[in-house]
Parts: structure tokens; sequence; C-alpha cells
């Protein structure tokens, strides 16, 4: 056994722990490089951001308004739209990180994804870093929606800690799903079969969450749901926020949720990344 | 006197914006021959085609196709045409029958007759025993057969054939050469556009030579070989220098030359002239004419 | 010696030629009709669940109407409208940009509009179809059938038909398969939540309820509310009216665009 190999063996621990640093350091490298990449592509698509913002104002606007003054569905707040406009938010980024999978099909198939796992950024990095890509989109679309719902003076409370840590959870929630959805793309392989995919995983998580109305008043099997539902944190966080309703939950499990979600998703789409390679 | 046309295209222009892709065209096709309409990329072909079949109308000239005139009747016309395209477009999905079935039903076969019409075309096309494989299991040159039974499920009258050897190994590609010769034999009527120069010189009666969007020659092959290129021909390789020393002495004595990229043909050997040079003798061919009429290489 | 003889009068619109397409269809159709009936299905199916249980527990009554039978019967132009335009936009697409389908077709004595129009029946057939599996679930949690039902696959028809036609219209202009995007959000969307189909419009503007009526799909709600709960009137004659402009308008300018893209 030569001398070095002999000195990787004993101390290992040690040797893991003095690691850490430098691994952490390359992360950030990895997940900043990764993240500009995804930057570049977002200044390509900017007229994107505005179309995709139609259909949750019309959700905002159109639902919203015919239910404005029912009381039980905001859950006694009184304004359903201003109830709504946080659902409204957390759903057109839900579609967002949900659909970004589709990049990841599409650099396999044009061969990006071998390229990108040939260098020597680490999986974790990669991964975060378009997590990153999909949240700066969500954060972008977020501020239009923001600016509509202050034109249109639904009555959010508009306070700088609400705002930012409302957009802050939203963000986290983006990059959460991004994984998740990385993670479907490395299992389904097909552009088609992942569209469909995609379509039955979205409808059940806004649906089975409280974007729409409260848990209070869902049936009790779908109220268990939706408490395992990581989307209805996210918006009950939202709604703390900016609202200041809290309806029983607590703004420190909402971000202990998100956080954790985040990070699971991460690890697991940076272990099923590569076999997104048929 | 002459036997009546199948096609006959005088004058027809075809524009795409800026560009024009058939620039006066006249081309006859006489019933019960082949015709090979022989060009480079670009020259125009398949945009011929696609204007005999009405997917592109012209911007002038006259078009009649069997008796038809086109765009007007072009629907009629088409009825007893089989068009064999040069890109796949068979149902991926669907076996090899079913593809025939469609198309028996498009092409209007009564009932009673679509399972014949079905069973001849799969024996012409040698697929019997792949009947029930789908499409894309199906080899590139076994897709291409299907297309020209296809093409065939009716009996037409005319069939147009756009590149129907491009992309195939050779072997194939003499399969289909036997087929298409089948098909000449029992008196079908066919234009075929090609840039193989073996190809248009084996299975056609007569051969226009297209480039630019315009015919620069038609004729049968060996006319056209012996009118523009001679007889014999010599064949000088060299360094670029030595081939220009070849083509000024060759026209000095009154012989036309023509280049590929490493050697220069003199043509029309045998009216010597007293030209005098080491090379190595063949004979002329169809390929020298072409570059000789169009200064372009063939692919 | 004669020219060639020559075959009966060939018109427009005939037979051979749409029953052709149409066996096209749905020879085709056997390969891929478990994908299409499941985003067919499931999607207006969850809707109808979702609202159907979310609301339904707060809402017991809307207009003298249980919330299942309004949620019920809305859902039905909701798969109506999931079935046509969507399966005619990507399928006509589809078809035309990777499969070159159409080059075949048309080299055949068949002519862009026998195209179009067997292709648009053939959805419409479908649309009608799956227009009723929303009200059949709706069945099974608490909606009471009715004879009336039967006249829901033909609503689903005639709706589906001018959806459909819309569909490849629009496949027709489009140059990328990204730009069904905006149609999807600035046409279908809108169009989707004004039309009734899970809450009712009482609470919103009167402008944007005059606007509603100009809806097909609005419409088409309207007329299946109108089969199973209400009893037909004289008033929904008109709804049919609109339907049937729809169907026809869209079915010329679905021929006008895949002509432009067709023929050269």
């Amino acid at each position: 056994m030569s001398a070095r190999a002999a000195s990787v063996h004993t101390g290992s621990v040690e040797s893991v722990l003095r690691s850490l640093p430098v691994r952490a350091a390359r992360l950030l490298d990895g997940t900043v490089a990764m993240g500009w990449a995804e930057l570049h592509k977002l200044r390509h698509d900017h007229l994107d951001i505005f179309t995709r913002s139609v259909q949750p104002l019309l959700w905002l606007f159109i639902f919203g308004t015919a239910l404005q003054h029912n009381h039980a569905l905001s859950g006694g707040y009184g304004d359903y739209r201003a109830y709504l406009a946080p659902g409204v938010m957390a759903q057109a980024a839900l579609f967002v990180a949900i659909f970004f999978g589709l990049g990841v099909i599409w650099e396999r198939d044009v061969g990006q994804l071998q390229r990108l796992l040939a260098t020597p950024l680490p999986r974790l990095g990669i991964v975060l870093g378009k997590a990153t890509g999909a949240a700066i989109r969500a954060l972008a679309q977020a501020v239009v929606l923001l600016v509509v719902i202050a034109v249109a003076r639904i009555s959010i409370h508009w306070s700088v800690q609400g705002v930012v840590g409302a957009v802050a959870l939203l963000l986290i929630g983006t990059a959460a799903f991004a994984c998740l959805s990385m993670i479907l793309a490395s299992l389904v392989k097909t552009r088609e079969r992942f569209m469909g995919i995609g379509q039955l995983v979205v409808m059940p998580l806004f649906f089975a969450s409280s974007a729409l109305y409260p848990l209070a008043i869902m049936p009790a099997w779908l109220r268990v749901v939706a408490h395992a539902n990581p989307l209805s944190y996210e918006v009950h966080g939202m709604r703390d926020l900016l609202l200041g309703i809290s309806a029983g939950g607590w703004l420190w499990l909402d971000f202990a949720v998100m956080i954790s979600f985040l990070v699971v998703t991460a690890v697991v789409a940076a272990k099923t990344y590569p076999r997104a390679i048929l | 006197m002459s036997g009546e046309l199948a096609i006959r295209l005088r004058g027809a222009v075809k524009r795409y914006g800026p560009i024009t892709a058939v620039d006066g065209l006249d081309l006859d096709v006489p019933v019960g021959t082949c015709v090979g309409l022989l060009g480079p990329n670009g020259a125009g072909k398949s945009t011929t085609m696609r204007m005999l079949t009405a997917q592109a109308i012209a911007d002038e000239g006259e078009l009649e196709v069997l008796g038809y005139r086109l765009p007007q009747d072009s629907k009629q016309a088409r009825a007893h045409c089989g068009v064999v395209p040069q890109l796949d477009n068979l149902d991926v999905s669907l076996t090899v029958e079913q593809n025939l079935l469609v198309f028996t039903h498009l092409y209007r076969i009564g009932r009673h007759h679509r399972h014949a019409a079905i069973e001849r075309s799969l024996e012409l096309a040698n697929l019997v025993d792949r009947r029930d494989t789908r499409v894309d299991k199906l080899s590139g040159g076994m897709r291409r057969r299907l297309l020209i039974a296809r093409a065939l499920v009716h009996q037409p009258r005319l069939v147009l054939m756009d590149e129907p050897t491009v992309g195939l190994d050779p072997q194939v590609r003499q399969q289909l050469w036997a087929l298409i010769d089948r098909l000449r034999h029992e008196g079908t009527t066919i234009l075929m556009s090609t840039h193989y120069i073996e190809e248009a010189q084996r299975l056609a009666d007569t051969v226009l030579i297209m480039s630019h969007g315009k015919g620069v020659a038609r004729g049968k092959p060996a006319d056209l070989v012996l009118e523009h290129a001679g007889r014999e021909v010599l064949e000088v390789y060299g360094p670029p220098k030595r081939l220009a020393e070849v083509e000024s002495a060759a026209s000095a004595h009154g012989l036309k030359t023509r280049r590929t990229g490493t050697s220069v043909s003199v043509l029309g050997l045998e009216a010597r002239n007293g030209f005098d040079f080491e090379g190595e003798r063949r004979q002329a061919n169809l390929e020298d004419v072409f570059v000789l009429l169009t200064g372009e290489e063939i692919a | 010696m004669a020219a060639a003889a020559r075959t009966a009068k060939i018109g427009r619109l005939e037979r051979p030629a749409i029953t052709g397409v149409l066996v096209r269809e749905i020879v085709n159709f056997s390969s891929y009709w478990r994908a299409a009936t499941f985003s067919s299905t499931v999607e207006p199916t969850i809707y109808l669940l979702a609202f159907g249980f979310g609301f339904g527990s707060l809402v017991s009554t809307i207009n003298g109407y249980s919330y299942v039978e309004f949620v019920g019967t809305g859902t039905v132009a909701t798969a109506v409208l999931f079935s046509s335009a969507f399966a005619a936009m990507f399928g006509t697409f589809v078809k035309y940009q990777f499969q070159r389908t159409y080059d075949a077709i048309l080299a055949a004595p068949v002519d862009t509009e026998e195209l179009v129009t067997a292709e648009s029946l053939w959805i419409a057939v479908r649309a009608g179809v799956y227009g009723c599996v929303p009200m059949v679930v709706a069945i099974f949690f608490g909606l009471d059938p009715s004879w009336g039902m039967l006249t829901v696959p033909f609503i689903g028809f005639l709706t589906g038909l001018g959806w459909a036609n819309f569909g490849i219209m629009t496949a027709g202009y489009a140059k990328a398969i990204e730009n069904f995007n905006y149609i999807v959000s600035a046409v279908l969307t809108p169009l989707f939540l004004l039309a009734g189909t899970f809450f009712p419009l009482d609470g919103l503007p009167r402008w944007l309820q005059v606007l509603a009526e100009a809806n097909p799909l609005h419409q088409c709600v309207e007329l299946v509310r109108a089969a199973v709960l209400y009893g037909f009137e004289w008033n929904d004659l008109l709804r049919v009216g609109v339907l049937v402009v729809f169907a026809l308008f869209m079915w010329r300018m679905a021929i006008y665009a895949m002509e432009r893209k067709l023929i050269d």
C-alpha cells in the first residue's frame, strides 16, 4: 500500500472536516456559475415573464372579483381578492417551477447535460444553480404581480418585512419545486410524457392546498392531503406576512417546512440528475 | 405523330419572395416514358414537383397534367397520379398495411377492390411479410419502398418521384431501381427528379438537365453525351498549375474542358485537333455534360 | 386518341375525400387514444372534484340549484374546451411540422377545405363524448340524472366544432409551438373564466357579464344547464345560434389559415 493511500485512510474524519470549507466554497462557486447561466437565458425570455403573468392575473381579477364579497371563502377576512392574491402568486411561481424540468430534458437532447456533468462542478451546485434560475424568474413574475396588485389597490399590508418575507418564502418554494421538477424530468425522460405528468402534478398541488380557500372549510380527507402539501405552507406564510392572517398556523413552521423541502429535493435532484441521460 | 403528353409545362415560373425557384421551365413528359429531371440541389426540381400537384401555385406559365389544367382541375389530375415524396411522410405509429389502407380511402378505391389493391402494392414493394410491422420499426430502405407502394395503390397513370433513392445504401438503391424499372416496363409514365447521374442514365428514357430553375438541355442520355461531350475524354490529374496549362492548351485546340476539384477532363478527344497530353482515357458520360452545361459540381 | 378519360365531375366537400381523412384520423386514434382520453377527462374531473368539495362545503345553493348541480353541468364545457381547442392546436401543428402528414394527404385528390372539415368533425365528435365525462362523474356525487342529459353530447359536439376550428386556425397561423402559450393565456383562459363554469358571474361588473354573453363557452354552459336542470326555453335557440355562427365563422377562418400554410 503506498504511503499516500495510507495517509488518506488514517485520519479520514479529520480530512473530511478539513475539506468541508473547500467543498462548501466549490459548491457556492458552482451555484453562482449556474445561476449566472440561467440569468442569461432569462434575458432572452423577458417577454415570457409578461405573458406568463396574464394567466394568474386573469384568475385574480375574474375569479377573485366574482367572489369578492364572500366571507366564508376568505376565512372571515372579508376581501376574497386580497385573500386570493398570495395564492395566485404562488400558483404563478409553481407553474414556472414545475415546467422548469422541461429545460433539463431539452438539455439532454442537445447534449448540454452530458457536458455539464463532465465539468468539475459539483452536482448539487448544478441543481442549486438551476433552482436559483427558476427562483429568479419567479421573482420577476412576483414583482409584476405585486405592481398590478398595488395599482388595482387590492388591500394587502405593504410593510417592508411583510413583502420581503413573503417574496423570500415564494422563492424558496419555487426553488424547491424546481428541484422536484428536475427529479421528475430525470425519471420521465420524454418531453410529451413530462408535459402530461407535469399537468397531473400541478393540478392536485394547487387545488389540494390553501391557495384558493382556507383549510378550515375543506372536507376532512382533503384537509389531511393539504397538510402534507408544501404549497399550503408557502401560501399560509405569504398570507401571514402580507395580510396578517395566521389562521392558527405558525410562520416559523412555514419557513421550516419550506427550507427542509428545498434541502430534501435539492439533494435528491443532485442524485438523480445524471439519470436524465437515457 | 407524337403521342399524348402526360405532363406539359410551358414557361412555368415560381417565385418565393426574392428567389426565383423555377424560371421559365418547359417540360414534356410523353405517356409511357420515364423522364428524368436531373439537377443539383436548389435547381428547382422539388418546386416543380409541388407545382404538378398544385401544392405550389405557379406565378406564370401553362401547366397541364394528364390533359387537366393546373391549378383549376388539379384535383382530377391528382386522382390519377401517384406521388413519392422526397421526405418521408408516413404515419409512423401505424403499420405498413394500415398506411396503405388509409390511402386506398383517400384515392377512392371502391370497397370491393381495396383488399386486392393493398395486396398488389405489398407484393410490388416486397413488403408482404412486413404488413403488420409498425413504420417506425422499418429500415430506411423499407420505408422508401412503402412510400412507393403507397403511391401505386390506385394504379395511377402517372407517377411523380422526388429523389426516390436519396440517402440510401447502394444495395438498397439497386433494389429500388429494379422496382422503378418494372414500372417502366408496365407502361406507367414516370417523372423522376434526381441528382444522381447514374440513376438518370439508367432509368430515364429522356433526361432534362435543370439548373437555376431552367432546363438547359434535353434528350436521351446517350444523345446528350454525344452532342455535348463527344465520345472520348482525357482526364488529367495534377497540381493546379498543370491543370491550368491543360485547360489553355485544350481551348487553343478548340476542345472543351471541365473541372472536378482534382482533375481536368478534356472532352471530345476524338476530334483531336493535334492535342497531345498525358492522362487517363475514358468514355464521356452524363456527368461531363452536366458540369459543362451548368458549371456546377454535382453532389 | 381521346384525351385522358375524364372521371365523374369532381366538386367541393366530397364525401369520399372527407371519409378518407376521417379514416386516417380514426385509424391513428387507435394508437394514442389512451393519452387523449386521459388528458381530456382527468383535468376537468379534477376541477369538478376540487371545486365540488372545496366550494361545495361552503356554497350550498347557487340560484336555487345545489353546487353539485352547478359545477357538474359547468365542467362539461371545460371538458369540451380542453378536448377540442387543445387537441386541435397541438395535433394540427405537430402533424404539419414534424410529420408532414398534410403533404401526403394533399397529394391525393383531397383539398384543404375537405381536410379541415374532416379533422374538425372528428375532434368535435370526441368533444361531445368527452364532455359528458364530468357530468357522469357528478351523477355519482349527487347530480340527478334527467332525460335532458341525452342532448348534452350534441351540445358538446356543436361547441367542440367551433373550438376545433379555432384550434386549427391558430395552428395555421402559429410559427412555433411556443406561440400557443399566448393563445392559452390571452384567449382561452379569460374565456374559460368568463363562462360560469364553476363560479357564477353575478358578482362581476355589468360590462363583464355582457362580454360573457358573446363567449361561446358561456352559451355552451347555459345550454347544458338548461338541458339538465332548468329545461329549454325559446331563448336557448339564440344560444344555439351563437354556437352555430361561431362554428361556421371559425370553419372558414381555419380553412383560410391552413391554405395559406400548406399551399405555396
